[in-house]
Order: structure tokens, then sequence, then C-alpha cells
């Protein structure tokens, strides 16, 4: 059944969604600025993968990690390097540098690797058929990955100090320092974190679709849309969010209106769908919902934050 | 010190100028704008060696008018935007009287626009929208347009006994050119055309576009797609295991770049190239460039460079001359690719294509 096979679909980009949108909503939270440039850590995490496993010929299975700890690495260092020198500078000062940033990372990935779209070396899998859905084996990766980072990321939030030092920061950061912990320490982390689970959603885009250098531009306003449609600094609401977009974008092309048109009376037998052309217009008609409706998102507070 | 560098400098520019107009008298130049790069760059470098293979044949020959034929490449990267920034430096800035390209219409309509209202003559080897009609007297066609593709193409899924067909073109006048014409026929000859998506360039994930013409459970699915579209397309629809025959327009082009598993069994049609001189030019392409054309756009290039390089030697350089004359060399042209005559609009007035089946790696003659 269509419908179900685009439940499915939607699942798989909720969980693609919400993996880049976590590390976006702990910056926004903690740091207080938009980060433009975060999904261009999926971009990066994705290439450094390719070139890894073309160019070194290591298997996609260790090229991946090694990648997604590299774009940590990478994230640290650039915070080091320009955020944190602005750190006192105010929310749009930030915005700005994020979004030059962005156009230097694009660029730099699309002079190293060019502009043409590139693939991960790997075979062609006829996907698999059961309950009249079709599902590849990579698709099945990907559900299996995101889920299990999110747990892990979970699991890390409730059960490990670093987790309750990044709860704190995140809630309350003079608060934080004051109690003592150690919150530059745990900025870094978030970085660390953040950017890291953006690589693994790039590399899981990649694995799905292809690469190109825009990718990570591409998918930055529905992703900004996630963060804010869970509200602003909540990692459970980046998922949440993550899975609403995902499942309401690809159930709503391809729904047929024409059966609501047929209560009417009219009878239009190709029906009436949404072009496929339109899904990122059914993100952002989602936001504007949200922001109008509960501006603070499903897990924010009520009101402004 | 500052003199100099003064001197030095009116000495370099000086030299450089000198240098151009002495290679300007001794030489021909033509533009040429093919997508050397971007989503259809297999078929642009095909289209360029090509030319390159005309041009080296007409100076071996003695040039034109006993002056060396050049060639000024220009990169359209399959995009307008970038088409007309190369149009505008060829005609602005390097003043060619004849130019050839390109091989998306949607790049090729802006560009020859502009050449119509500068006075240019534009020699398209591989744009196929009936829209193409519509630019002027200035712009020629080497290959026949869609309203001839896309009537061979349904008659074909007819023959092979599909009655309920879905579309698939890329969203820009070619694409736009081709559904209309597949659809046109296939509804005349009784069938029904079960889904139309026009997808949108430049993605890289097509499963909306995929679920929505499979949902409806299509015999077959004529379509047309550029290179890298149309390999993430194929790969993505054989991932999903969707079932139908496919029908490509301009096989070579869909599948120039596609994983063979995916296109495999892939039916299709190709403006044929086997016109009289069309071994001759397979020969010489191999020569030079040291293996088989990759597409039947190379052959179009080598002869749209031919017809221009004839029409300058029996017009001169004004442009209003050139075109006068090309449809008069036209007519006697033995090309490459077959019988290269205008209709009244400079169209290709008769085009033959090939059935093809993709096979095991290759596009082979559909028996």
């Amino acid at each position: 059944m269509i419908l179900t096979q685009s439940l499915v679909n939607g699942v798989i980009r909720g969980g693609e969604l919400a993996l880049l949108a976590i590390g976006l909503t702990m910056i926004y939270g903690i740091l207080k600025f938009a980060n433009f440039s975060h999904t261009e850590f999926a971009t990066l995490g994705a290439y450094l993968a390719f070139m890894l496993t073309t160019t070194l010929r290591i298997n996609i299975f260790f090229s991946a990690p090694i990648a997604v700890m590299l774009t940590g690495l990478v994230a640290v260092i650039v915070d080091k390097l320009t955020f944190k020198k602005l750190r006192q500078a105010g929310s749009v000062s930030l915005m700005v540098l994020s979004i030059g940033l962005s156009i230097c990372f694009r660029s730099s990935i699309q002079s190293i690797w060019g502009a043409q779209i590139r693939g991960y070396p790997i075979d062609l899998f006829r996907g698999m058929e059961f309950l009249g859905i079709r599902i590849t084996p990579i698709q099945i990766t990907i559900l299996i990955v995101a889920l299990v980072c999110m747990l892990i990321f979970h699991l890390l939030l409730i059960k490990t100090r670093i987790g309750k030092a990044m709860r704190a920061t995140s809630d309350n950061l003079i608060l934080a320092q004051a109690s003592g912990i150690n919150t530059d320490g745990v900025i870094m982390w978030v970085w660390f974190i953040g950017a890291s689970f953006a690589a693994i959603g790039g590399i899981l885009i990649g694995l799905e679709t292809q690469l190109r250098p825009n990718m990570g531009f591409a998918i930055l306003l529905p992703v900004f849309a996630t963060a804010i449609l869970g509200g602003i600094g909540s990692v459970y609401g980046a998922m949440m969010g993550g899975m609403i977009l995902g499942i309401v974008e690809n159930i709503g092309i391809s729904f047929d209106f024409g059966i609501l048109i047929n209560i009417v009376g009219i009878s239009r037998p190709e029906g009436i769908y949404i072009s496929p052309s339109y899904k990122p217009a059914i993100s952002f008609a989602i936001l504007i919902i949200i922001l109008l409706v509960r501006p603070g998102g499903i897990f924010g507070k009520r009101g402004d934050r | 010190m500052k003199n100099i560098f003064i001197a030095c400098l009116v000495f370099l520019t000086a030299f450089f100028l000198i240098g151009n107009v002495a290679v300007n008298a001794e030489t021909i130049r033509i533009g040429a704008i093919f997508p050397l790069t971007g989503g259809s760059a297999a078929e642009g470098q095909d289209e360029k060696m090509g030319a390159e293979v005309a041009m080296d044949e007409i100076n071996a020959a003695g040039g034109i008018f006993g002056r060396r034929l050049v060639i000024i490449f220009e990169d359209d990267e399959l995009r307008p935007v970038a088409g007309v920034d190369a149009v505008h430096k060829l005609i602005d800035v390097n003043k060619v009287p004849v130019i050839v390209g390109t091989f998306s219409s949607g790049v090729t309509l802006p560009v020859a626009e502009y050449a119509q209202q500068q006075g240019v003559v534009v020699i398209n080897p591989a744009s196929t929208s009936p829209k193409l009609r519509e630019v002027g007297d200035y712009l020629f066609s080497v290959m026949g347009l869609d309203d001839l593709m896309g009537k061979e193409l349904a008659k074909f899924a007819w023959e092979r006994g599909h009655r309920k067909a879905a579309v698939l073109v890329p969203n820009n006048p070619f694409g736009i050119g081709v559904l209309e014409n597949v659809s046109k026929t296939f509804k005349e000859l009784g069938g029904t055309i079960t889904t139309s998506v026009a997808y949108e360039m430049g993605k890289i994930d097509y499963r909306a576009e995929l679920g929505r013409i499979f949902g409806k459970k299509p015999q077959a699915l004529l379509y047309t797609a550029y290179g890298e579209e149309s390999k993430i397309i194929t790969k993505q629809a054989y991932e999903l295991g969707y079932k139908a025959e496919w029908f490509g327009a301009y096989l070579t082009m869909c599948t120039s770049v596609s994983v063979p598993k995916a296109v495999e069994g892939h039916l299709g049609l190709e403006p044929g190239y086997f016109g009289p001189q069309a071994e001759h030019f397979r020969k010489l392409f191999m020569k030079k460039h040291g293996r088989e054309p990759a597409t039947s756009f190379s052959a179009y290039a080598y002869d749209a460079v031919w017809l221009a390089a004839l029409s300058i030697g029996k017009a001169g350089l004004n442009r209003k001359a050139i075109k006068d004359a090309l449809p008069i060399v036209a007519k006697h042209y033995k090309g490459a690719t077959g019988d290269v005559t205008f209709d009244k609009d400079g169209q290709r007035a008769n085009q033959d294509y090939s059935k093809l089946k993709y096979t095991r790696g290759k596009v082979k003659p559909y028996k």
C-alpha cells in the first residue's frame, strides 16, 4: 500500500532529520545562536567517508566511524578558532559568522572533490518486500543506526556525568558555571557530539542517495524546521520533530486529496496530488503553523524562549 | 623603478595585442558551447570530441580559404545562466560568426535567442524541444526535434503491446516537449497515460517521483533523463523493485553513466547515425581519441562543425550570408548522421531513429 510505504520512507527521513537536528538544537540552546553551518558537517562527514573509502580503499564499515570522528574534531577546532572568539558578540554576529563558514565549507568541499555527483562504491541491492512494503538493506541500516545513536545519546544524557553537565548547561549556563561545572568542556563535547551526529546523518543520506557539495545546504531549512518544531534546545524535541516532519512530508505527497473531493461528489480518476517538488514546502508550511500556534515548539516552553 | 615597470607593462600589452591580431589573421574562429561539466558532462565531452574530429579533418584538408579553423569551446554546465554567459562571451568578446551548441534545450533556447538578436548563426547538434522552431531564422538544428521522437517512442511502446504507460521527463523545455508529444501519440493510438511526472533536475533523491509513477502500476514507462539524474532514478527504481518495461528517448543519454544492472533490458530510441559518412567518422574518432564515441551526439556535433565550415567557405565571414548559405550547403552535405536537409524552420526535416536495447552493459540494436 502506497501509504504504508510512505510511512516507512517517512520514518527513515525522520531519522536523518533528527540526527542532523540534534546538534543544531543543542548549540542553539546553549550558545544561543542559529548555526547555519551545522548541516555542512553532514556534507563534510559524507565526503570524508567517501575519500577514505575510494582513495584509501578502506571498507565503509571502518571509514564511516573514522570520518565521523574526524568531523567531530573539525567542529571542535572550528569552534576554538572562530565561534569561541566571538562568544560575547551576540547571536546575530555569530549567525553571520556561521553563514560565512557554511560558504567556506561548501566551496572547499567542491574545490577538492568537484561539483559532480559522487556515490559510495557499494553494490546495488534489490529491496526486500514484506507486508506490501519495499525496503532496501541500506534503509534498514539507516533506521538501526539512527535509533541506536539516539538511544546511546539518551543514555549518555541520563546516566553519565557529562550528560548531566550537558543538561545543566543547556538549562541555565550561568547557574551551571556557578555550580562548578566546566562549561567550556561541556561546550566542546556538545560541538563534538553534535557534529558527529550530523556526519552520521550525512553518511546515511549519502548511502541512500548520492553525494553533492550542496547536500547539507539543501537540507538546512528542513533541519531548522525540525529543531524549531521540537523546541529549540530540546534534544528529544529534535528527535520527535524529525519523525513528524519526515512522515508528514512523505505522506503529504502520496496522499490522494481527490478522496476529499469525492466526498463532495466530484470525481477525478487521476487523483489530486501534491507534486513531489513541493516536499520542502510541506516542512516550511508546518514550520509557519508551529511558529504561529506554539512558538516554543513541542517540548519548548509556552510562549517564546 | 616605476618607469621600468610601466615600460614592461606597455611592452607586454603590445606583445599580447600584436600576438592576438597575428593569430586572428591566420585562423577562422567559431564558437562551441557544450555541457563540459555537470549532469551531462559525458554527453558534452562527447560532443566536444566529435567537433574536434571535424576540426582536425577540415584543417588537414587545408582549412577554410587556407586558414586554420579554431573552435573556441565554452562550458554551459547544463545550466541556462552559464550558457547565456558563454554566448555573451563568444559573441560580444570573441566576435565569432557561427556557434555550435548546445545540448539541453533549456540552455539552447536562451543561447539561440541572444544569438538571433545579434544575428549570429547557431547550429544545434543535440537539442530537440519543438520550441526551437520559434526562435528565428538564425537557429538551425542538425538533430530532429521531439515532435518526431515523441511520436516514434509512443509507437515503439504500442508495438510491444503496452496499453497503459506512465511518462517521466525532466522539468524543462526538452522534457516537456517529449512529454507532450509522447502522450499525444500514445493516446491517439488508443492507450492510456496513467501518470506524467516532470522531475526537478539536480536532486539526489527521486523516490517520491518513482512512487507516484509506479503506484498506478503502468505496463510501460516512457522516459527520458539526463545522464547523472538517470543514474539515480534507475538505481532507486531498481532498489525499490519497481517493474515495468522502460522506453528511453535518447537511450544512450539515459544510460551513459547508469549502473548496468539497473538499466538492463531497457529499450529505447536514438537518433541514428548511419549516414554515408558514419563509418568514416567512427574511424577518425577512434584514431584521434582511442575509443568509440560514447553517444551519437558526437556524430551530430561533427556534422554541425562541418556544416559551419562549409557555409563559411561558401559565403565568407558575413553572418547573414552564412545564414543564407547554410540550408543550401545542408541539402548537398552527406553527413555522418545522414540527410541533414532543413525544413522551412531551419530544423532537420527527416530523422531516422534506431530501436535499441540495453544489454549487458551496452546499447545494442533491438531485434
